[in-house]
């Protein structure tokens, strides 16, 4: 073991001298920052400015590696090919060409962090590199830029990163129907970061007949390069946040209250997270260097926030019976409602509905129900008679709702003859 | 029971009325036959004459036993079935009263049938309330299906789009979209089948469900979601969306498309079976969610009951967990994806004393996992692959009611007290549960109920490298919370006093330090190892008046950097915020939101400032007309970052429903129009730039057809 961890000093000596040796050689292109704290067991994500880039050079692939070399006759350190982890896959390769500048989004899935973590239990220095290609298009050599990963416990010194975030209504489904008028159920969302900080956002939501919001507008704010992050279009905002992230890695966040939700027009409507770029001091791109100055980037994310979706609509199906009896209702003779009155408080104890008797109905039907369509009480009456006392516990059973009645007389085979309009009720 | 009681109860009325009319008219011999003439009707009484437990044809004749004739002098016989009088039905012969349901319209499944006997002066008395259970016309005790289908189409009538907002949006543009569900339940005896979906189909490619993973290939009609459960007895089956796992350490309430079984063992507990996909699914590509072998899970479960007679008492389960995952997020997340492989097993044992004053639960997990190679990741070059490991996980929970809701000093007192800890190994990962691996925590809570002042606190070290590895940095966590909870109106036992408002205080204090690092680990200066305290403490209040609502908090967060070099590196963060919701009357609707969020750079003694202005309103002035509208100011003042400066959005929107079905709560058709607009000021380093403004006006007809 002592001889391994001898090893490793010695290893990482040679990296220092040759980093430094071809600093001079690669200092047309720096990048900021040169070297990370990234967590050992899981995701990280860091936004990377690479300055001082040439006409004509462009950016190709990128390897993360348990040691470099010398990349000569091209420029800077390349990854030794015995140590790859693994490209940048191209998932997740967020990287924006500006003008004489590269911004790069470099995430490290766990796998990646799991392989530098085996070598460092094998005796291996625990730092891995991240190297990023240049190709000069006019014939230059390539330039090879490295950063430095360190293994760390993920939380303070670490970028603020979104690693994982998943949002979730309180209900069963993943696409809920809500009503417009019944309250809609909960929602946030589960975030797994690295870093401590501020989470700063907006919880907004795309209505039915608006655009929908492209792969850029769904990218947290730090994602994207200076000159793009405020060109991200805005929906209908229905609430902000403003969260401290402790360095425990995980949080839920909940969303507004959900009664906010827009539930007034019939459609498919989406709820959007919109992070905002953070302050926090590992997440600001060091200034010194950079010719674009500093650069919020906390709470970075190498993808796109995913979206909610929901449903407004037809939530509680109405009976389909009763609402073909409703269109042939249309085409019944009319029957007259006599008492109560439309609106005339009825007092406890005089609750008898009286109507126009029809010469051949067999038997009516008194219903009531809520004025919203809730059936409460009905009673069939022989035909002979044309009113009817209901029992004194009906009123109960309408919990206070507002009530409305009808009558509909049948023949004697059973055949629909009248009926009469809805009438509002009373109860005093 | 019910049933049982209350006809004891009116068999008690009536043996208790008969034995007051009998000791009244002991003196009296003629009095017995005069009671029955002058109609006593509480002697009467009813019987059922179908078994209440049995379910009965569609179409059941009714009969009821009475105890004696009808006389004229009781008056008349009701009988409510449901919801519904159907005495115009009834027949009444001798002792035996009978009514045909032929072609009623009645819910199906259990009701509920009432008689009542209507005395001359119009008091109903009850006499006898029965369960009837009918099978609907299918066959079955009952059924319900619930189809819906909504169609709307929306669009942009005009719109305009600023250069902030990148390239000019496309024309204006007509949708048409749809979504339909059917959903059900259908039950007979001890067997149960219920189901529910939902499609949706939208014609304008950006907004189709899998848009965002199949691109311009996305389906038009696409199936959001399902789930079809079948039970019979203690056996239930469940294919569609269902959520499995109920061991935090290998399997936690893992929600995904796919089959579960699960079959109860009286009170002794249940077994359950799962294979799931590897995420949450949408779509038709594969309806159970099993397609991919390299995209699933499976689980099984056995659950025991060491006292069946004392269910939670003493409790054992046992989890298995085999899965694979490719980089697949579920619909509705996004995460930064491998491929990975598990498989591993999990134990927990929960325990408590019979009256629940200490509860413990323990677990132990081992997992095996890995990542496969991916292509994706690997590319053509060879890379270290990742070795298999089998690594450990393992808790304990222990709590204890110290006090119950005790008198101290007259004040009802409850205190508890709880210990966890927690331990998983480096590299431990199982595909089916989020955990942090290489950590160990170690809390000590205690809450506690003074009066109707709720306490909370807590106080917990962690740490990480437990497999001491020579090369790591070693941090060291700790967190401190503190929470109090005043409903300061109950405290004064005011209740009613709208202006005492309701407080919550929340603080939160969290550190890490690292050890010092080894030298190959990386670290060129004492600024990038961890040393940090970091503090959160939030203050809300509430007051609720009935057509009032204010909500006030004030957040304050700092962030102590302590290693050498960083110690100035401080900031410190502020948020006020304050909403007011007012209900002048129940058509109208307002809410003003007002924050102001400060964030200072210590060192570099710079602020940032944020406040935003919002007012939003709903009036509903007929029940199928609505007017809505927003505004919102907000001003940015970060000369850090590049951001929008200033920002300010106007929508209102008016809609108008159109009823042509009567009994339907809902409009049938609804027509809306919207205007929004949207100016922005840009900050590129120190100046401030005006952007165009966005517009759109959009317009759309929905209706439901179903």
């Amino acid at each position: 073991m002592t001889s391994l961890l001898s090893a490793a000093r010695a290893a990482r000596a040679a990296v220092a001298l040759l980093m430094l040796a071809h600093g001079a050689a690669a200092h047309a292109q720096s990048v900021r920052p040169t070297g990370v704290n990234v967590a050992a067991q899981s995701a990280t994500t860091v936004f990377l400015t690479f300055d001082g880039l040439a006409p004509g050079q462009t950016a190709t692939e990128a390897f993360w590696c348990g040691a470099v070399v010398s990349a000569s006759p091209a420029r800077g350190l390349r990854c030794d090919p015995a140590t790859l982890y693994g490209r940048l896959p191209l998932r997740f390769d967020l990287s924006s060409r500006g003008t004489g500048t590269f911004t790069d989004v470099m995430t490290i899935p766990a796998s990646v962090a799991r392989r530098a973590y085996q070598d460092a239990v094998r005796g291996r220095s625990s730092e891995f590199f991240y190297v990023r290609r240049f190709v000069d298009q006019r014939g230059g050599p390539d330039v090879f830029v490295a950063v430095t990963c360190r293994l760390t416990a993920g939380g303070a010194t670490t970028p603020l990163s979104l690693t994982d975030v998943r949002i979730a209504f309180a209900t069963e489904t993943a696409i809920p129907v809500l009503s417009a008028d019944a309250t809609p159920p909960a929602w946030w969302a589960d975030v797994t970061y690295t870093g401590t900080g501020r989470l700063v956002g907006r919880w907004e939501v795309v209505r039915p007949g608006e655009d929908a919001p492209t792969t850029d507008d769904l990218l947290t704010e730090a994602t994207l390069p200076l000159d793009e992050r405020a060109t991200q279009r805005r929906y209908t905002q229905i609430g902000r946040f403003n969260e401290f992230l402790p360095p425990s890695g995980r949080l839920r966040l909940a969303g507004p209250d959900p009664t906010r939700l827009p539930r007034d027009v019939d459609g498919v409507y989406l709820v959007l997270l919109r992070v905002e770029a953070g302050d926090d001091r590992d997440g600001v791109t060091d200034p010194s260097g950079l010719s674009s100055g500093p650069v919020a980037s906390a709470a970075v994310a190498g993808f796109p926030l995913p979206v909610l979706r929901y449903v407004v609509g037809n939530a509680a199906a109405a009976d389909a019976g009763s609402t073909t009896d409703e269109r042939a209702g249309a085409r019944l003779r009319r029957l007259s409602l006599l008492v109560p009155s439309a609106n005339a408080p009825v007092p406890p104890g005089r609750w008898t509905f009286g109507w126009m008797p029809m010469s051949d109905a067999a038997q009516y039907r008194v219903e009531i129900g809520t004025r919203d369509g809730a059936p409460v009480f009905e009673a069939l009456v022989p035909g002979e008679s044309a009113a009817y006392a209901p029992p004194p516990f009906f009123a109960a059973r309408a919990n206070g709702a507002p009530l409305r009645w009808r009558v509909r007389a049948f023949d004697l085979v059973g055949r629909e003859v009248g009926r009469s309009p809805w009438r509002e009720l009373t109860l005093r | 029971m019910r049933n049982f009681l209350r006809r004891f109860a009116g068999l008690s009325c009536a043996v208790a009325s008969v034995v007051a009319g009998a000791a009244a008219g002991a003196a009296r011999a003629h009095a017995q036959g005069a009671a029955t003439s002058a109609g006593d009707t509480s002697a009467l009484r009813v019987q059922a004459a179908w078994n209440e437990a049995v379910a009965q044809p569609f179409r059941p004749l009714l009969s009821f036993a009475l105890s004696r004739p009808l006389q004229p002098t009781d008056g008349r016989l009701a009988v409510i079935v449901d919801r519904s009088d159907l005495s115009a039905l009834l027949s009444v012969r001798g002792t035996t009263a009978s009514l045909s349901l032929r072609g009623e319209s009645l819910p199906d499944g259990m009701i509920e049938v009432m008689v009542y006997l209507v005395a001359s002066d119009g008091i109903w008395h009850e006499r006898g309330r029965f369960a009837l259970r009918r099978r609907t016309r299918t066959g079955f005790d009952s059924t319900g299906w619930q189809p819906r289908l909504d169609a709307q189409s929306e669009g942009q009538l005009d719109q305009s789009a600023g250069s902030a907002f990148g390239s000019p949006r496309a024309t204006p543009f007509q949708d048409v979209a749809w979504n339909a569900g059917l959903g059900g339940v259908v039950r007979r005896g001890a067997t149960r089948a219920e189901w529910q979906s939902l499609l949706v189909a939208n014609a304008r490619q950006p907004l189709r469900l899998r848009a965002g993973q199949l691109g311009a290939t996305a389906p038009v009609v696409d199936l959001a979601s399902y789930n079809v459960q079948l039970s019979h007895r203690s056996l239930a089956l469940a294919a569609g969306h269902v959520t499995v796992g109920n061991d935090r350490l290998v399997a936690s309430q893992f929600r995904s498309r796919g089959l579960s079984a699960r079959a109860g063992l009286g009170r002794r507990g249940e077994v359950t079976l799962a294979s799931v996909a590897g995420s949450e699914l949408v779509g038709w590509d594969d309806p159970v969610g099993l397609a991919r072998p390299s995209h699933r899970v499976q689980l099984a479960s056995v659950a025991l009951e060491a006292l069946p007679q004392r269910p939670g008492v003493l409790r054992a389960e046992l989890t298995a967990v085999d899965g694979s995952l490719q980089p697949l997020p579920s619909f509705s997340q996004q995460s930064v994806t491998d491929r990975e492989q598990s498989r591993g097993f999990g134990g927990s044992l929960s325990a408590s004393l019979p009256s629940q004053r200490a509860r413990l639960a323990l677990g132990v997990a081992q997992s095996r996992f890995t990542n496969p190679n991916d292509r994706l990741l690997s590319g053509d070059s060879p890379i270290v692959p990742v070795q298999a490991e089998t690594r450990w996980a393992r808790f304990a929970d222990l709590s204890v009611d110290a006090l119950r809701q005790r008198k101290l000093a007259g004040v009802s007192t409850s205190l508890q007290f709880a210990a966890r800890h927690q331990h998983t190994d480096p590299l431990y990962r199982s595909v089916a549960a989020f955990t942090q691996a290489d950590q160990r925590q170690d809390v000590l809570e205690a809450t506690g109920a003074l009066g109707v002042i709720q306490l909370q606190g807590s106080a917990g070290n962690g740490r990480d490298n437990l497999a001491e590895v020579a090369t790591l940095l070693t941090t060291r966590s700790r967190t401190r919370t503190a929470n109090v909870t005043i409903p300061v109106a109950a405290l004064f036992a005011r209740p009613t006093t709208w202006w005492l408002p309701s407080l919550t205080m929340s603080w939160q204090g969290s550190g890490q330090r690292g050890d010092t690092p080894p030298d190959s680990a990386g670290f060129r200066s004492t600024a990038q190892r961890p040393d940090q305290w970091s503090t959160n403490g939030t203050l809300s209040a509430g007051w609720q008046h009935s057509r009032v609502q204010l909500a006030l908090r004030v957040n304050r967060s700092f962030v102590d950097n302590r290693q050498a070099g960083r110690e100035t590196s401080d900031f410190r963060t502020l948020v006020h915020a304050i909403t007011l919701g007012v209900t002048p009357v129940s058509t109208l609707s307002l809410n003003v939101d007002l924050s102001d969020e400060r964030a200072d750079a210590l060192e570099q003694r710079t602020r940032a400032r944020s406040q935003r202005l919002a007012f939003q309103g709903d009036w509903r002035p007929f029940r199928t007309t609505s007017l809505s509208g927003a505004w919102s100011a907000m001003l940015t003042d970060d000369r850090a970052a590049t951001r929008r400066g200033r920002n300010d959005e106007f929508r209102a929107e008016l809609s108008q429903g159109i009823q042509f079905r009567r009994g339907m709560g809902e409009p049938d058709l609804r027509a809306f129009v919207r205007f929004a607009q949207s100016r922005a000021f840009t900050r590129f380093g120190g100046l401030l730039e005006r952007t165009a403004p966005q517009r759109s006006l959009a317009a759309g007809v929905s209706a439901r057809i179903l």
